[in-house]
């Protein structure tokens, strides 16, 4: 079976009234495929299958038993990740001012950018409302944040765990985590106008920053010390600043003094709350209703009517893998009523996201959704850790998860900073990524089959003596594409694979040959999407 | 508009003739025009050179600095600025100025949007990506970015990044996979040539039977791999000569790669980041001294990137610098006047200037005002008057569309400055 004909050939998905929509149902083993990449980072097993092909109402019972797999809990860190933008590549704090060595360097910077993630991920997963992602009075540390940060982190413990913070902040959720203003930090011009912008962009889908400034409308500001005023009384100025001021003057406990001190950035201080009202010149409020500091200001984003749908659009976003557009209103609407029935439960949002036709697509004749999309990088890496064992590491750093040496964006992924949306295309850079690490991946398979004498290994049942016109080999062959492809492989694909083989086995024997099989699978457009 | 996916019939072989370039030499046209864009990061001031103040009394200017003229172009001189001067004397006849356009934002990262794609928004697609795409031939590195940022979404595979630590070159070399905690058996060339052989094979069958996004996908897999072989063909040079001078953020050479990979018919545009003297950024708001340094040393590296472009060939055979523009922009300016710390802070009109091939020489659109906001120009002439538009980061992305045989209207962008264009 060809890729096209399974992502066209199980015909269009009805609306909630019955009506076709355009939309051309995935195939129910390459639906499963695509479930379980987006909800656990994995392939699904041959046995789950085996039977959605058997049975395609087995389909919802899988995708429940996904959403209670704590696999999902990782993805749901990439794809906040992929929203959120806290993933970068450096602070202004760098892992030698905590006195970590270079094998730290990665590390530092991946948990740095986590901990917000992390926190909403076990908030989710714990079935706790996601109003608490603003709200709660926990964060997420692992050994190496609770080496360094001023937090509670358990003696003998290891990876990342729910733990306090001991400096006095308040209960406010990611709002009151370390690795989300030092993604959005700030500085003694921008008075936390920034924070404040970043909180609406990212818990009520408002993008302020987004709306054109133009001075040419104020004279005022060419005096230095008007700007403030101006910010206050222009009109032009106060579209976004009547809402950005009294809002930025409720994260000044996160004020540094200097930029570039440990302590400054990683520790809260209380003391300073009261400079934001004063350095701003407006009382703290959250669109035009006073707030009494952080914790306040977290219960109203929980409570404001935009959360609930912004949450939606999230959800949305991730997993149809394409920026929601002004036709997706009503379906958003949809989701946003199944999210606020759960009680506000983030898992069956992305539930509910899962059973819309947006989500199910295997074709589109027409309109922005995609049929095929591109597996994130981190997703790459997952599942292909997951059947081989290689996992692309170099010097602590994740090659999938950095830019910095490694290959994030390349491979379509989001940096945070200049790249904010995945690449939904194949390019060339994504091309030679994916074909590398394919070719490690299935060298990890090789050796430990043919060298290292694993017993269980994707190529289980072959041996160097099998060769085409052996069971064994027409077997194999099988049984890859349907594991790896979730596609039953037809007279073509096993002709092509074998002529494949055959080539590289005439002069470099069959190790080779099964590494040049694998690669191939490992990069087939099958694969690489779902 | 001609796209990359418009050009899938022709085979390799020919895409690789075209672009390799065995033409003889003949005029460029604005279809085969490149673009090499200089980004200097962090916001510059611009009365360090484009923006000579001196009779405003509400522009802080720096004491030492002077009015000077290089062909028709006005600029700001200081004596430790002599790469400024040099550059000017030496290419006024080929430069314009851009005074007075407004960004408006001022944060960096939505302003750097702003510059590039002309929207405040994040679907946008920047010039470099919009002109790579619309190149008359399918290129195999279309939009190459040795460092700075790049805004695409259906564009995204126009760009081809070169990655901080020139990750590219070791993923084409295929160093790469050395460069692994884990070192598992890799595929010898031979068997690796015959994976993407297997690969190009089954995807093209693939995208000739698809259509829709479904098929888009494919061609899109498909036309990579294609890039990938076309590539090879090309022999593009990613190692930087070894003959150029040294600096200690390695613009140099990104500049030098730039203008190779421009040089080899495999890039029509491509992207180098200048975030000041050693990286130390204009975005300083406490020194504005150290700005007189991050120009000279700008300028130094111009000056040479453009003797460069005036000494490589083309693919159509005269000189590179006969069918490439270099656009210098920075993505705010800074305000007027000091602040209490002798800094400058961040301000939304800003100016850019332009360098080569179809661009008026010696001429300077826009101008400001008393209040250090631009005036409106007459899109047409160039002129300031009052009667006309108020110049944006658009109207600059207009004319590079312009300037390279784009319409900008099938971009949905402003009309260009055709005062700028020679």
């Amino acid at each position: 079976m060809i890729l096209w004909a399974a992502l066209s050939c199980a015909g269009p998905v009805p609306d909630d009234s019955g009506v076709e929509v355009g939309l051309q149902a995935a195939e129910p083993p390459r639906l499963l495929r695509r479930m379980s990449l987006d909800l656990r980072g994995v392939l699904p097993e041959v046995e789950e299958l085996d039977a959605v092909e058997a049975d395609p109402g087995q389909l919802d019972a899988l995708r429940d038993a996904y959403l209670a797999d704590p696999r999902v809990e990782e993805r749901l860190v990439g794809m906040l990740g992929e929203r959120w933008h806290t993933r970068i590549d450096e602070h202004d704090v760098l892992y030698y001012d905590y006195g970590l060595g270079p094998d730290d360097w990665g590390p530092f910077v991946a948990a740095v950018g986590e901990e917000p993630l992390r926190l909403a991920a076990r908030i989710a997963v714990t079935d706790r409302s996601w109003t608490e992602v603003t709200t709660a009075d926990t964060t997420m540390a692992n050994e190496l944040l609770g080496s360094i940060w001023p937090v509670e982190y358990p003696d003998g413990a290891a990876g990342w765990q729910e733990v306090s913070y001991t400096d006095g902040r308040p209960p406010a959720g990611v709002l009151a985590t370390n690795g989300l203003w030092w993604r959005y930090n700030t500085g003694e011009f921008n008075l936390s106008r920034s924070r404040a912008a970043a909180t609406v962009r990212l818990f009520l889908c408002e993008d302020l920053l987004a709306r054109p400034v133009s001075f040419a409308a104020s004279p005022a500001l060419l005096e230095q010390d008007q700007s403030l005023v101006a910010v206050q009384e222009q009109e032009a100025c106060l579209a976004c600043h009547a809402a950005l001021e009294p809002l930025a003057a409720n994260y000044f406990g996160f004020f540094p003094k200097v930029q570039f001190n440990v302590r400054e950035l990683d520790t809260y201080h209380p003391e300073r709350e009261p400079l934001g009202e004063s350095m701003l010149g407006v009382e703290a409020a959250w669109f035009g209703e006073p707030v009494s500091g952080l914790a306040d200001v977290g219960a109203h984003v929980s409570a404001d009517a935009r959360f609930d749908r912004c949450a939606a659009e999230t959800a949305a976003t991730v997993l149809w893998r394409r920026p929601v557009e002004q036709s997706d209103f009503n379906t958003i609407d949809d989701l946003r009523g199944a999210f606020i029935d759960s009680d506000r439960r983030f898992l069956a949002l992305l539930s509910a996201v899962t059973d819309t036709p947006e989500y199910r697509a295997g074709a589109v004749d027409e309109g922005p959704d995609l049929a095929a999309r591109m597996v994130a990088p981190e997703v790459l890496a997952s599942a292909l850790e997951d059947v081989t064992g290689f996992r692309w590491t170099q010097g602590g750093w994740d090659q999938l998860g950095n830019d910095r040496g490694g290959y994030r964006v390349m491979a379509g992924g989001v940096d945070g900073e200049s790249v904010l949306q995945p690449q939904a295309e194949p390019g060339l850079t994504w091309t030679l990524v994916t074909a590398r690490l394919a070719e490690l991946a299935a060298g990890t398979v090789v050796d430990a089959h043919f060298y290292e004498g694993a017993p269980d290994t994707l190529l289980t049942g072959v041996t160097a003596d099998t060769r085409p016109g052996d069971a064994a080999f027409d077997d194999a062959l099988d049984r890859l594409c349907w594991r790896l492809l979730a596609e039953r492989a037809d007279a073509d694909r096993r002709a092509g694979l074998t002529r494949l083989w055959e080539s590289v086995e005439a002069t470099e024997g069959a190790p080779a040959a099964w590494l040049a099989v694998l690669t191939a699978l490992f990069r087939d457009p099958a694969f690489v999407a779902t | 508009m001609l796209s990359r996916r418009h050009l899938l019939g022709l085979g390799p072989a020919a895409l690789a003739a075209a672009a390799l370039g065995s033409r003889p030499a003949r005029a460029a046209s604005d279809t085969d025009r490149k673009f090499l864009f200089v980004y200097a990061q962090g916001g510059w001031d611009p009365t360090h050179v484009f923006a000579p103040e001196f009779a405003n009394p509400n522009v802080d200017m720096e004491a030492a600095a002077s009015t000077s003229t290089a062909g028709g172009l006005v600029y700001v001189d200081h004596a430790y600025r002599p790469s400024v001067r040099r550059f000017l004397d030496a290419n006024a006849h080929r430069t314009a100025f851009l005074n007075g356009f407004e960004v408006r934002s001022i944060t960096h990262t939505r302003c750097a949007q702003m510059l590039f794609t002309g929207r405040g928004s994040s679907d946008g697609e920047d010039w470099a990506a919009i002109l790579a795409s619309s190149a008359p031939q399918r290129l195999a590195v279309p939009s190459l970015v040795l460092s700075g940022p790049s805004y695409t979404t259906t564009l995204a595979s126009t760009v081809v990044r070169s990655g901080q630590e020139r990750q590219l070159e070791d993923l084409l070399s295929r160093a790469a996979l050395t460069q692994s905690d884990q070192r598992p058996s890799t595929l010898s060339a031979t068997s690796a040539a015959s994976v993407d052989a297997y690969l190009r094979d089954r995807t093209s069958a693939l995208a000739d039977a698809g259509s829709g996004q479904a098929g888009a996908y494919l061609q899109g897999y498909a036309t990579a791999q294609d890039d990938l072989a076309n590539l090879d063909a090309l022999g593009l040079d990613l190692e930087p000569p070894t003959d150029i001078p040294a600096d200690c953020a390695g613009v140099y050479d990104q500049l030098a790669i730039a203008i190779q990979a421009l040089a080899s018919g495999a890039t029509r545009c491509a992207t180098v980041q200048y975030s000041g003297m050693c990286g130390a950024t204009f975005d300083d708001h406490t020194n504005l001294d150290q700005h007189g340094g991050h120009w000279e040393a700008l300028f130094a590296h111009l000056e040479w990137a453009v003797g460069e472009l005036d000494r490589t060939a083309s693919p159509s055979g005269g000189v590179l610098a006969d069918e490439t523009v270099v656009v210098v922009i920075s993505e705010m300016g800074r305000h007027p006047q000091k602040n209490v710390l002798g800094g400058k802070d961040h301000w939304t009109f800003t100016s850019a200037m332009l360098v080569g091939a179809g661009v008026a020489g010696g001429r300077v659109v826009g101008a400001y005002d008393d209040y250090f906001m631009g005036h409106p120009v007459d899109l047409a002439t160039g002129d300031t008057t009052v009667s006309g538009t108020s110049l944006t980061p658009a109207h600059l992305g207009a004319t590079l569309l312009a300037l390279g045989g784009v319409d900008p209207l099938d971009w949905g962008t402003a009309e260009p400055i055709r005062g700028l264009l020679s």
